[in-house]
């Protein structure tokens, strides 16, 4: 019994942790169509902007090396905010409507990403030490619970909160949400709809950032550590309904914790095979994914 | 109000419109008619900034518009109703309301439905927290005009609002039409392809008939010459 707890809390791990990486993407492909084959290249900005935050506070302020994780969480989302806006008003805003010139365009961004945290980092992977009070873990029924992975399920927790009652609770969310169903019709009402592109490419560039902060709990960073994710991020983005971020979430998880059972019973690689032909066949039979749109016929 | 003069459009390379003329006057409404195909709804869009013009001009209370977008145009006082509504099915009726005042400046934009609203299609009162894909034909499009309304606009573009729906909306929707443009002195662009629809609430009419205006006057006086030989099918 014990054995099938441990797993399925790995699963809702695994699962939380693909859903951060999602979540970005459910904005930027859901929402613009666009796929963003840079979307990798924001965690690995999330996750060395921890990293350079872990060096200050290592150097300049060691007593308070505790709570520097605390602060790095919002520093990595502006941080890939930041560069993701830049990247939208440069090149993506060109590209709207032009699905493959979008794909080689953000995936040479990619590389280019890559290449400059090579350059200013180095090509060898680097560590983030985690603050004292993420070590360790909490043990329940004779289970060990790790504080990290309860964090990081925590961040995910809080983050997909703050997206609903954004999306749900503010008038810019409404934007955001009435450009996703129906872009001329929104801007037909006075939406802003550029402004609003610009807006949630920030904003899942920025998500991205947060989930390349919390990766750093669980691993060494290297400039690739985003690719590592985005084909996931991609599948659970399709599966669970392109545009619908309960979909989403639902995908997500159901994703993370199929995945660890299969390979708790078989091996990761043909774990893999087997999510891959699961969801190949689930599209098939459901092509809209988990969160098809019901519309009551008209007349 | 709107002004409309020599205008070619179309989808690509396609022409659709040729050398079409149309003026709509402050406060009155102004019928188009015209077969299915033949340019009505590719107007409206060209008027409302959802395609380019290839020649010609739309002007709108005096200013002459070329590349203006669509929330440039709803900002000056243009609200559109599209063909099939178009209201956002996932978002309920208020959300739907409210999204109608985006057009408004920041100031106006409170989470407040007026009143009037509620007063012309007072079943969006008891839908009010449905969703808008919840809604039957009818009560769609009372949302998808009263969402185009609450933006206070000065020219409402409506295209066949009562295809499909049931003849006591038809009547609902008509008085609410000539009662606007009476009392708030709203100008009305209706393309509909019923023509007891026309007479009964427009005061000027067009025909349109392969993307050319072919017939123009006012309602009281139409021929009906006109109207068998461009909208009989």
């Amino acid at each position: 019994m014990s054995v099938i707890l441990m797993q399925l809390f790995n699963g809702i791990s695994l699962g939380s942790i693909l859903l951060l990486v999602a979540l970005g993407l459910a904005i930027t492909f859901g929402q613009m169509n666009i796929i963003n084959m840079a979307h990798g290249e924001f965690i690995m900005i999330g996750a060395y902007t921890t990293y350079v935050l872990q060096q200050v506070f290592q150097q300049q302020f060691p007593d308070a090396f505790g709570t520097y994780f605390l602060l790095a969480i919002p520093v990595a989302f502006l941080v890939a905010a930041f560069i993701g806006l830049l990247m939208e008003k440069t090149i993506v805003k060109f590209l709207y409507e032009r699905p493959s010139d979008s794909l080689l365009a953000t995936w040479g961004v990619s590389l280019i990403l890559q290449q400059t945290a090579r350059s200013i980092f180095g090509a060898p992977n680097v560590a983030v030490a985690a603050p004292e009070w993420l070590n360790g873990g909490l043990s329940l029924a004779g289970m060990t619970f790790p504080y990290k992975r309860l964090f990081i399920l925590g961040l995910v927790l809080l983050s997909v909160l703050f997206l609903f009652i954004y999306l749900y609770r503010t008038n810019s969310g409404r934007r955001m949400k009435a450009v996703t169903m129906n872009r001329e019709m929104a801007s037909c009402l006075g939406v802003s709809t550029r402004k609003v592109d610009s807006t949630a490419f920030a904003i899942g560039s920025g998500l991205a950032g947060i989930a390349g902060c919390s990766l750093t709990l669980l691993g060494s960073i290297g400039p690739t550590l985003g690719t590592a994710y985005i084909v996931d991020a991609f599948m659970i983005v399709v599966l669970g309904g392109v545009g619908k971020l309960k979909g989403t979430i639902l995908a997500g998880v159901m994703l993370g914790i199929f995945s660890t059972f299969v390979e708790f019973s078989t091996s990761a690689t043909i774990a893999k095979m087997i999510v891959f032909a699961v969801i190949i066949l689930f599209l098939q039979w459901k092509p809209t994914g988990f969160a098809g749109v019901r519309v009551r016929a008209l007349d | 109000m709107l002004s409309v003069s020599d205008l070619k459009a179309g989808y690509h390379e396609t022409m659709i419109l040729q050398n079409v003329h149309i003026n709509v006057p402050e406060g009155k409404i102004v019928g188009l008619l015209g077969r299915n195909g033949v340019g009505k709804t590719t107007l409206l869009k060209v008027i409302m900034g959802l395609l380019p013009t290839k020649q010609g001009t739309v002007s709108f209370k005096g200013t002459k518009w070329e590349k203006e977008r669509p929330e440039h145009r709803a900002g000056m006082g243009i609200a559109y109703v599209p063909q099939g509504r178009e209201i956002f099915s996932d978002l309920s009726v208020k959300e739907n309301l409210l999204l109608g005042k985006e057009a408004l400046p920041k100031s106006q934009r409170s989470k407040n439905i007026p009143e009037e609203i509620f007063k012309w299609f007072p079943v969006l009162k008891e839908m009010i927290g449905r969703k808008g894909g919840d809604l039957s034909g009818g009560q769609q499009q009372q949302l998808a005009i009263a969402r185009a309304l609450i933006s206070n606009p000065r020219l409402l573009l409506l295209d066949e609002p009562m295809e499909g729906i049931q003849p006591s909306v038809v009547q609902l929707i008509q008085n609410v039409l000539v009662k606007i443009s009476k009392e708030k002195g709203i100008s009305i662009l209706l393309v509909e392809h019923k023509l007891d629809v026309i007479l009964s609430c427009a005061e000027e009419f067009y025909i349109l008939d392969k993307g050319r205006m072919v017939a123009t006057g006012r309602c009281d006086e139409i021929n009906a010459e006109d109207l068998h030989s461009h909208l009989a099918v």
